[in-house]
């Protein structure tokens, strides 16, 4: 009985050491939490900018940048390198920094053209870091972005983490984790960066960065990205107005299938691109309501064919000449089905030279609320 | 020594001593040596050592509820088996050490980065030691327990990470002019299904032998299938060319599933997945109590577990503090594994035979 209660009394001691919160707990208001932080470059010097969100009236030494009323403040360090930058930071923190609640981090277009390799595989080594943050690009000085402003006074990395969330599950986004970046990066892959910018200091989703050999090459704007989101996306979700029936209508389209044909054949690769879409007719202009005839919702999809088969080969041409980057991923299409070739050859030039054929086709319908023979 | 395991109890048994650690860093070694193809040479591996396993199962089922050292004295002699004996406890007490450092180097660059390893392996010795005293029996048991919510959970896991992760990073499955690579990736599996070995201690009924038999050529196919899911799924969540720069892919990769239920997925990993690589390094640490029990058995058992923990826990941490020892370790492990999976026991078996002691399975 007795060398039971001993070995129960060790036990449970032993399980008090063994938990993590009793051997260096820290309490949260002893911590300062940061939610965003944006890398930025000029000229030689780099900066790492935090925001720290206030817990309590005491919290975030307020140094270096904004805070009045706000909920949150922010902090720059700067130096040679990120090493030099962040112990600047370090130099000017009041309390330990805590980085798991970090949930945007920002580079603006200067520190992205070169220097995103470096940070992401800092960011890869810093287990403090959750590893599904997202990442995204800004053009707009950081001084700029401090000043976004949101109804709620949120922390900006949380409203720019939700404003991306919403955007991928709207299907109007194609971004991926921080992970995958690094895995292109280490496999010599184009690739494309979320862009976020500032309207009317309301923080929006504008676009992407490309990337080339992990350097920045060139932009494409969301409004033009409607052919780059039917190649990369998993359900992306358009709307078009087109002329039709006399006035304009209103459709929404999905992508339906997506197949991309690789071939190899004298030295020469080609592809052939497949999509088919499903379109959605949800209203038209003209005080008139409907009756759509099969003629003109046939006429009206086949316009609507051409516009997305423009857009996908405007896409893939602006991958091919304007930014010289495979971030269509056709490279992966092409080591699936050609491994040995692939290996053998530099696909970043091979990939420029290869014909890419494509086709569309759209499944049209209309609105299951509408009666198109109404009159 | 009356007691015997079970079936099921061998399953687990095998399950989590073959996992233990290697499953965390399997799809960084896949990645490195034998890339899409790599569940090829897991299969491969899986098929040979299944085969080992066999020649240990039946020669345990042919001495009834004896360990390799009781039944070997009856083979080769009191002289031999008190030698083979040595040779099983060193090699016992450099898995121990490998495992050691390995289990303190996880936690450490995945979870506790200013915890000293030396304060891990200590704290973890003394578990081992509480669960190792308890003897065979309870041991298979412990096994079978903790086993079955590791086997729930990691299946759940990597589905959900089948679900998530990309399936191009893992094609082609198979090409034909990547056969030799993957053939010689068999080479650096070989580490992944040494532990059965640790079969030697557990004693078995001898009741239906044909069944035992099958029972542990299935459960280490079953364990090449298991880690050809992890690594392929790891490798989907992370990517060809990450996974080959992660140590540990398998917890990176966990801590890429995106989960609005439970946002911190790697704390699965802290609990049911390290409780699966604790009881591994249990099974290892009763090893050594068991051949030390029967060297020094006028010794009390409490004294042999407390002198296995002193000695287990001295060795981690001089191999933590001595850098060259782990390399030392990591080419002497394969080699020593093999002799001790594969040739003594065939030997033994083989001798067995010849000298009429094992009957024909019923």
């Amino acid at each position: 009985m007795f060398k039971n209660r001993c070995k129960l009394i060790v036990l449970l001691l032993l399980i008090i050491f063994l938990l993590t919160g009793c051997w260096d707990a820290a309490d949260v208001s002893s911590l300062d939490l940061s939610t965003m932080v944006i890398l930025d470059r000029k000229g030689d010097e780099l900066s790492f900018t935090l925001e720290i969100a206030k817990i309590s009236s005491v919290s975030g030494s307020g140094e270096g940048g904004g805070g009045g009323g706000k909920k949150q403040t922010y902090l720059t360090g700067t130096g040679k390198d990120l090493a030099e930058a962040r112990h600047a930071l370090d130099m000017q923190m009041d309390k330990p920094l805590f980085l798991g609640t970090v949930r945007a981090l920002i580079l603006t277009e200067r520190a992205a053209a070169n220097d995103l390799a470096e940070y992401l595989f800092r960011l890869r080594e810093n287990q403090e870091y959750r590893q599904k943050v997202n990442i995204s690009i800004i053009q707009d000085d950081p001084q700029a972005l401090t000043e976004a402003e949101n109804e709620t006074d949120q922390p900006l990395g949380f409203v720019i983490d939700d404003t991306i969330h919403t955007g991928q599950a709207n299907g109007h986004t194609c971004a991926v984790t921080t992970e995958k970046y690094v895995n292109d990066i280490l496999a010599k892959r184009g690739f494309i960066i979320q862009h976020i910018g500032l309207a009317d200091k309301q923080i929006k989703l504008d676009g992407y960065s490309v990337f080339r050999d992990a350097k920045l090459v060139g932009f494409i704007s969301m409004e033009s990205s409607s052919g780059l989101s039917y190649m990369l996306s998993d359900q992306p979700i358009w709307v078009y107005r087109l002329p039709g029936d006399g006035g304009f209508i209103t459709a929404e389209v999905k992508l339906g299938h997506r197949e991309i044909k690789p071939s190899y054949h004298d030295g020469q690769v080609s592809f052939r691109v497949q999509l088919t879409f499903k379109a959605t007719i949800q209203y038209k202009t003209e005080v008139s309501l409907f009756p759509l005839n099969e003629q003109n919702i046939q006429q009206y999809s086949d316009d609507l064919n051409q516009v997305l088969a423009q857009e996908v080969r405007a896409a893939i041409e602006q991958s091919q000449n304007e930014f010289q980057s495979d971030y269509l991923e056709f490279g992966e299409a092409f080591r699936l089905a050609y491994p040995d070739e692939f290996e053998r050859m530099d696909w970043s030039a091979e990939y420029l030279k290869a014909i890419i054929e494509t086709s569309t086709s759209v499944d049209i319908s209309v609105s299951d609320k509408i009666d198109i023979e109404a009159s | 020594m009356h007691s015997s395991v079970s079936n099921r109890q061998m399953f687990f048994l095998l399950l989590l001593t073959l996992t233990a650690y290697t499953v965390i860093s399997i799809p960084n070694v896949i990645s490195q040596t034998s890339g899409t193809g790599g569940w090829l040479s897991l299969m491969i591996t899986a098929f040979l050592f299944a085969v080992f396993v066999v020649v240990i199962v039946r020669l345990n089922s042919a001495f009834p509820g004896m360990m390799l050292f009781e039944y070997s004295q009856r083979i080769v002699g009191r002289i031999m088996a008190y030698v083979l004996a040595v040779y099983f406890i060193l090699y016992f007490l450099m898995i121990s050490a490998y495992l050691n450092v390995q289990l303190s180097a996880v936690l450490r660059a995945g979870f506790y980065p200013k915890t000293p390893q030396w304060a891990m392996t200590i704290a973890s010795a003394i578990v081992f030691g509480i669960v190792a005293h308890r003897g065979v029996a309870s041991v298979a048991r412990f096994f079978e327990v903790i086993g079955t919510i590791f086997v729930i959970t990691a299946v759940a896991t990597h589905f959900v990470m089948l679900l998530q992760g990309d399936l191009r990073e893992v094609q082609p499955f198979f090409h034909t002019s990547k056969l030799p690579e993957y053939l010689l990736g068999v080479k650096d599996c070989l580490f992944a299904f040494l532990g059965v070995e640790l079969l030697t201690i557990f004693p078995l009924s001898g009741k239906s032998i044909g069944r035992s038999v099958t029972t542990a050529f299935l459960t280490v196919l079953f364990i090449g299938i298991f880690y050809a899911f992890v690594v392929e799924t790891c490798i989907m969540m992370l990517g060809m060319q990450s996974a080959q720069n992660y140590n540990f892919a398998l917890i990176e990769a966990v801590k890429q599933i995106d989960n609005p239920v439970l946002e911190r997925f790697d704390i699965l990993f802290l609990t049911v997945g390290f409780a699966g690589l604790v009881t591994g390094v249990c099974g290892v640490y009763l090893a050594l109590v068991e051949y030390a029990a029967r060297l020094f058995h006028k010794a009390n058992r409490l004294a042999i577990v407390v002198g296995t923990g002193v000695v287990m826990a001295s060795l981690s941490i001089a191999t933590q503090s001595i850098k060259p020892a782990m390399t030392v370790l990591e080419s002497v492990i394969p080699i020593a594994g093999l002799v001790s999976a594969f040739l003594i026991p065939t030997i033994l078996l083989l001798i067995a035979k010849v000298r009429g002691l094992v009957q024909k399975p019923l």
